[in-house]
């Protein structure tokens, strides 16, 4: 019977303390009351609370009642000997002139003795948006100049530093280039040799050696073939040295100017070839003359300067 | 040796040459560059890959030579189903006196038109290239020294390869040459067409003796050649292997692999060969160019991206040599 009676006093007693417990509270706040349309509108929401208890931030989207969430600008606690503070600040807008109500919004939280999620609501918000008040009488005014845009020193410097970085790399690469080019004279100097003079020259040092007087004679006959191919790789633009002598003889042929070696040429590369590949061993006077048929390639194939018709000139008087 | 006696010698001993070009001229209208190579195997101790479409006289032209040299000769048409036993020979067994006996095949012969030889499977191209090399035969228990000149002269239709049996590179290179043969011109084209219709047939007569081959051949050993031309035939299939070296850059992506050391030994003997017919005692470098491509278009093995650049190796044995110094 005892049993009986003190369940429900004690059942009661547990309720009663859970409300007790409760010390959360939120309110909710904007910086004004009136506004524009398209006015940045503040909205604070504050909830009190103990350090015990678990607060869930409020989920706002993109809209609140007729009004738009701007963005989500801060949310902070501030401490006040164990009172706990959280703020939850709102950037909204409205673009409808219109007495707005911002409804209440849902804090979910819970206590450390709490078993389940309790939530509470805070109190709604009523702010004016309104639009411009137009003086229908007043003056018309002109538009507005654009926004100037302030200048940013540090841009402004960055860039300058570097113009100058590519101004001192340009200035850097032309001076190498010039000093490339004015070495390219002395250069082509030695290549303006013209084919026949670089052939006489060779021809010229090959005498000088005196190598069938010393008994190379292969030697000698391989030097002269090469210096005489080498000509015709220039003077005719042949491939003379990977040519066989009768390959060679076949391309002259087929060049006029080269007429007039023909006969000449086909004795000294066959004389060449028979000491070169058949240990053909000629007398003196062979040898000498083909330095003198070699010579004579050469002479005979000088290109010689068109003259240039000079323009007649009238008499004036 | 003098190299003027010996080119007096090889004067007197290549006349032969000669006689034997017009003999075969009476039968053969034009190829005259694939009677002169069959001239070059038979004196380099060398075989022949033939290569070109049907109707070119390969065939005219061996059996001519063969006629013209009273030599025996023997065709082979090569199939599917032949076995090496119809090539080489085979044991038979005689009942009457219960006893093996050796029956030989159609390779004893001076001549061998190895007829379409790809159509046959690998064990009898096999069967031929030994003996090609080996000249020898062996039949059971005996073995029996092919008669010398031995030429085999191998033809490759270079169109309907369905079905066929290429050759392993490994066996083209036993081959000393590989000809390429194309049509007659429209004149050579107008001959042939009246030697053929007239109805008179031209009779080979035998103006040489396969002694005289073999004469020839030991001759040609002596022919001189300079330090120079080895060189310059040494750089030619070096630049097939490192064309780097060579200053051609640009082949070395179109070369799978280079000439191998028996594609030197034959440019070499080519090269003789070349002398000898053109009846000199030493070679110069037209003889080494003249046979060069021959010697080497199928020992030199091109990659697929030449191929896709429609490249073959001829055009790289061009490009070699335009590019290697000739001496």
């Amino acid at each position: 019977m005892v049993r009986k009676i003190y369940f429900p006093i004690i059942l009661l007693l547990l309720s009663s303390f859970s409300s007790f417990g409760q010390t959360v509270t939120a309110n909710a706040s904007t910086d004004k009351k009136d506004y524009l349309v398209g006015d940045y509108i503040n909205f604070t929401i504050q909830v009190q609370h103990d350090k015990k208890e678990n607060i869930i931030p409020p989920t706002i989207q993109d809209t609140i009642g007729a009004l738009v969430v701007i963005k989500k600008d801060t949310s902070f606690d501030t401490d006040n000997n164990g009172a706990i503070t959280s703020t939850y600040k709102y950037i909204l807008s409205g673009y409808d002139s219109a007495l707005v109500l911002i409804p209440p919004v849902s804090i979910q939280y819970k206590g450390s003795s709490d078993t389940a999620f309790q939530s509470l609501s805070t109190n709604p918000v009523q702010v004016l948006v309104s639009t411009l008040k137009i003086n229908p009488g007043g003056k018309i005014k002109d538009v507005k100049a654009p926004i100037k845009i302030p200048l940013d020193w540090k841009l402004i410097l960055l860039w300058a530093l570097a113009g100058i970085i590519i101004l001192l790399a340009a200035y850097l690469l032309i001076r190498r280039y010039l000093k490339k080019r004015s070495l390219i004279p002395e250069i082509q100097k030695i290549i303006t040799l013209t084919p026949h003079e670089v052939a006489l020259n060779s021809l010229h040092d090959l005498e000088e050696k005196k190598l069938w007087q010393q008994g190379f004679i292969k030697e000698y006959h391989s030097s002269i073939t090469e210096i005489i191919r080498r000509y015709f790789e220039k003077r005719y633009q042949l491939p003379a040295l990977e040519l066989t002598t009768s390959e060679a003889l076949e391309l002259l042929k087929r060049r006029s100017d080269a007429e007039v070696i023909l006969n000449v040429t086909k004795d000294f590369l066959n004389n060449a070839d028979m000491v070169k590949f058949a240990k053909f061993i000629p007398l003196n006077s062979v040898n000498e003359e083909m330095l003198k048929q070699a010579y004579e390639i050469v002479n005979k194939t000088v290109p010689t300067e068109k003259k240039e018709e000079k323009p007649e000139v009238a008499n004036v008087p | 040796m003098d190299i003027a006696a010996l080119n007096e010698k090889i004067k007197q001993e290549s006349a032969f040459v000669d006689l034997l070009m017009n003999e075969i001229s009476k039968v053969i209208v034009g190829q005259k560059q694939m009677v002169e190579r069959l001239i070059v195997g038979l004196l380099g101790n060398g075989h022949i890959l033939l290569e070109g479409v049907p109707g070119l006289a390969k065939t005219l032209a061996i059996k001519t030579l063969a006629s013209a040299m009273k030599a025996k000769y023997q065709r082979i048409q090569f199939t599917p189903d032949l076995l090496p036993a119809d090539l080489i020979g085979t044991m038979i067994y005689n009942q009457k006196d219960g006893n093996f006996f050796i029956r030989k095949g159609p390779i004893f012969s001076n001549f061998i038109l190895a007829d379409e030889i790809n159509r046959a499977p690998a064990k009898v191209q096999s069967a031929l290239l030994e003996a090609m090399q080996e000249r020898q035969i062996t039949i059971g228990d005996q073995t029996f020294k092919l008669e010398e000149p031995f030429l085999v002269l191998a033809t490759q239709n270079p169109i309907e390869q369905e079905g066929t049996y290429p050759l392993p590179e490994a066996q083209v290179d036993r081959f000393m040459l590989k000809i390429k043969i194309s049509y007659p011109t429209r004149e050579e084209e107008l001959k042939i067409m009246k030697q053929n219709v007239d109805g008179v047939e031209n009779l080979v007569q035998p103006v040489i003796s396969p002694a005289d081959i073999l004469n020839a051949r030991n001759l040609i050993h002596e022919i001189y050649v300079d330090e120079k031309i080895e060189k310059y035939i040494l750089d030619i299939v070096f630049a097939s292997r490192s064309p780097k070296d060579f200053g051609l850059e640009k082949l070395s992506d179109l070369i799978s692999y280079g000439a191998s050391p028996r594609a030197t030994i034959n440019l070499a003997l080519g090269a003789k060969a070349m002398a000898f017919i053109k009846r000199r005692g030493y070679v110069i470098p037209e003889d080494v160019r003249g046979i060069c491509l021959d010697v080497l278009r199928h020992r030199i093995a091109v990659t697929y991206e030449a191929e896709a650049e429609e490249l073959t190796s001829e055009n790289v044995i061009q490009e070699i040599l335009n590019k290697v110094e000739v001496p």
